[in-house]
């Protein structure tokens, strides 16, 4: 791996609360690594370490195998969670400015004004002051504004928020071309479905720590199918006792069975054959929302389903991982009838 | 230091350009014409503005009415003070006159009747009535007049001839002159006292606006939140300075911009100077100690409002803090008129050494005054040394602040962070 940004042992904190405490992190170049968390969980402090807003308190960050610092600051860009424009300044000024901050010439910072405010039809808004756009306009002019100096490393905090899907589509067009050039892209979120459709890598922090990291599907995969939709002649009784079934549910015609971390599919599907005909089976991972919730309530303890098995086997926000679900069917849908 | 001058270059750009900064830059040198000269141009303006006065004479002296027309300057008798007179013709005992001729001074025709009793030679005594005697300052003129028409009138009964009046009226020519027998010419006095009062004033404003021009800025940034992004490319030291340097050019630009339109005007020739105007005060070193109080006056107090800037997120926030500042900057020009009256006298010597004071203290007495060069230097070396333990401390304010958008910190916050460790 050849990584463009390091964190090693990285803290930081503010008076008596310690914001980012201890955090490790390599992040590869050309990568679309997200950084996930709730809230306060210390992604913007770590965020702003990066871009040398703050100084740890202790670690060091390196940028290209070197200590970050002021010159480093110039390859990244940065569109911060919260939005702000030059008021005073006429759109195009605004970009300019941005652009001849991280050292690009007047001319050529002109020049790629006028590009981008063209693909963003923004062309004719060029003479207008900031603030008499809209917000989704302003936006994408700071959007422009962390992109236009071409750097290497592009931060982008919550960059969606606020977009209609026609913009999110060209957002996610132009992140996915920054990826193709070779170039890097830090992306902060705390909407798992946006994570999961664009990262490549994700880092989980919480309360200051990182919980989790790696390349996305590798942690997808570091979690074991736990849950089972199927549809068949079946009562619930019979489908309790099996062995390692810890919750079972229906749900409308469908059966939701989950499992222990013993069970696996293939033996659940042996144990169905023998009781009775299956009409569906379907076994699928968990959604990174949910892995997210888990890794977040157990804080990163060990035994992924155990937040699953007590409560609500649904548990919070159950219906909107349904949407996402990473489905891997074993057998084909209907392949089984 | 590239990006300095680039932030500094569109602070300034943006400034210079704003509604506000042209308004000042034209509006500013009316104002100041206002309240220096205004009232004393007022206060000619309505002596020399035309009174036409009746006036009823009784004496019976031939020729005396012509004499006083004469000497109060009458414009009928060649004179220019724009005191008409008019010798009533009617008749009659003088309460009856008043009476007649009152609607006519109370409507303004006249703007009084002067009554010179049949004993005015003797006794003196003459009544001017107004329609509203108070506070007229103009009468002065006429009252002199008649003074100076009895005493001659006095001395002609006394045998003194008549072309020896005037030199026996002749009065004294008292002035006042500088020690060590430099020319100082006739209203010195007075031209230095009305042009350092503007150049007092110049400083203080500049200080002041530009300074809160500068928190401000920082506000504005704040606020709009695009600070976060410009301290991803900067750091805040740089940001910091960039406002601090852009304020004050844009303070020289109108400052420029004053002293072109004031040369421009005065340059169309001397006569636009009255003769008695006397710039010789103007010395090269006055210029060089209204710049070097100036920068550092400003520097001193554009460093705290800055860092006032970067602890509030809205204007009425920093209102608790500007309070003090602005006091700071305020009591020297309380103080003028004691330091005007005694340039080296212990409260000024004392006010002008202490630092947040120098910039304006001392230069009230290097404009009004002559003092020690001892005093100067050490109030610009403690100045000096102030202005950087000031940049220092707010400097570490604003690093710590600036990123903070809650509420405003306490009085009580904002020593706790001058004393915690960065």
């Amino acid at each position: 791996m050849d990584p463009i940004l390091q964190l090693r042992g990285v803290r930081r904190s503010f008076g008596r609360i310690q914001a980012v405490d201890g955090v490790d992190l390599d992040v590869p170049r050309g990568s679309i690594y997200g950084i996930l968390g709730p809230n306060g969980a210390g992604k913007t402090t770590t965020i702003r370490m990066i871009l040398n807003i703050y100084t740890p308190d202790e670690g060091e960050i390196l940028f290209d195998g070197r200590r970050l610092d002021r010159r480093a600051t110039d390859r990244i860009g940065y569109l911060p969670e919260e939005r702000g424009l030059y008021k005073r300044l006429k759109v195009g000024e605004h970009l300019e400015y941005m652009a001849r901050l991280k050292g690009v010439p007047a001319g050529e910072a002109r020049r790629r004004v006028g590009q981008w405010l063209e693909r963003f039809e923004l062309a004719d808004r060029a003479m207008a002051k900031t603030n008499e756009l809209s917000k989704g306009m302003q936006q994408k002019v700071q959007f422009i504004g962390a992109i236009i100096a071409e750097p290497e490393v592009v931060v982008l905090d919550e960059p969606f928020s606020g977009l209609d899907p026609i913009n999110v589509e060209l957002l996610r067009e132009i992140i996915a071309e920054i990826q193709d050039s070779g170039r890097t892209v830090l992306f902060s979120t705390h909407v798992m479905e946006q994570a999961e459709q664009i990262c490549d890598h994700i880092f989980l922090i919480h309360q200051g720590r990182k919980v989790l990291d790696g390349r996305l599907d590798e942690i997808v995969q570091d979690y074991p199918v736990d849950k089972v939709r199927l549809v068949g002649d079946f009562q619930e009784s019979a489908l309790r006792a099996l062995p390692h079934v810890t919750t079972v549910r229906r749900d409308g015609n469908e059966w939701k069975v989950w499992l222990d971390e013993e069970g696996s599919p293939q033996q659940l599907l042996t144990e169905l054959v023998k009781l009775g005909r299956v009409d569906l089976f379907s076994a699928s991972r968990p959604p990174l929302s949910e892995i997210f919730i888990r890794e977040v309530k157990g804080s990163g303890a060990a035994s992924p389903p155990a937040g699953m098995s007590g409560g609500g086997p649904d548990g919070a926000g159950g219906g909107r991982m349904e949407t996402t679900e990473s489905t891997s069917s074993i057998g084909r849908e209907g392949g089984m009838r | 230091m590239n990006k300095l001058w680039l932030i500094v270059q569109q602070e300034y750009r943006v400034r210079v350009r704003s509604r506000s900064f042209i308004i000042s830059t034209l509006l500013a040198p009316l104002f100041i014409l206002a309240i220096t000269v205004g009232p004393a141009l007022l206060a000619t303006r309505s002596s020399s503005s035309d009174h036409v006065v009746m006036v009823v004479d009784e004496t019976g002296q031939p020729g005396l009415f012509e004499k006083l027309q004469h000497i109060v300057g009458d414009p009928a008798a060649g004179g220019s003070s724009g005191i008409h007179l008019l010798l009533y013709g009617g008749g009659g005992p003088v309460d009856s006159v008043r009476v007649r001729l009152a609607p006519a001074v109370e409507d303004g025709r006249y703007d009084g009747l002067l009554v010179l009793g049949p004993d005015f030679l003797d006794s003196g005594k003459a009544v001017f009535y107004a329609s509203d005697p108070s506070g007229l300052m103009w009468t002065d003129a006429i009252e002199s007049a008649l003074d100076e028409l009895l005493l001659r009138h006095r001395m002609a009964q006394r045998g003194v001839p008549e072309e020896d009046l005037a030199a026996l009226m002749d009065k004294v020519h008292f002035r006042t002159a500088p020690i060590t027998g430099e020319a100082e010419r006739e209203g010195a006095m007075e031209s230095r006292l009305v042009i350092g009062m503007v150049l007092i004033l110049l400083l203080y404003m500049m200080i002041l606006t530009y300074g809160v021009q500068s928190m401000n800025a920082v506000i504005e940034d704040k606020a709009s939140r695009v600070v976060e992004v410009m301290l991803a490319n900067v750091t805040p030291t740089i940001l910091m300075s960039g406002k601090i340097v852009a304020a004050a050019l844009v303070g020289i630009t109108q400052f420029v911009i004053w002293g072109v339109l004031v040369v421009g005007v005065l340059g169309r020739g001397p006569a636009m100077l009255p003769a008695e105007v006397d710039l010789s005060f103007l010395t090269f070193g006055l210029w060089a100690s209204f710049t070097i109080f100036f920068i550092l006056g400003y520097l001193l107090f554009a460093s705290l409002y800055a860092a006032i800037g970067s602890m509030c997120n809205s204007m009425q926030d920093a209102q608790q803090f500007q309070m003090p500042v602005t006091i700071l900057v305020i009591v020297p020009v309380l103080l003028l008129q004691v330091v005007i009256q005694d340039p080296n006298g212990t409260l000024a010597v004392v006010f002008s050494l202490i630092p947040v004071f120098t910039p304006i203290m001392m230069f009230i007495r290097i404009a009004m005054g002559s003092p020690p060069l001892w005093q100067v230097l050490v109030s610009i070396a403690l100045l000096a040394v102030t202005v950087a333990l000031m940049a220092k401390l707010t400097g570490k304010l604003f690093r710590l602040s600036i990123l903070s958008f809650g509420k405003a910190p306490s009085w009580r916050q904002v020593l706790e962070m001058l004393r915690s460790p960065e």
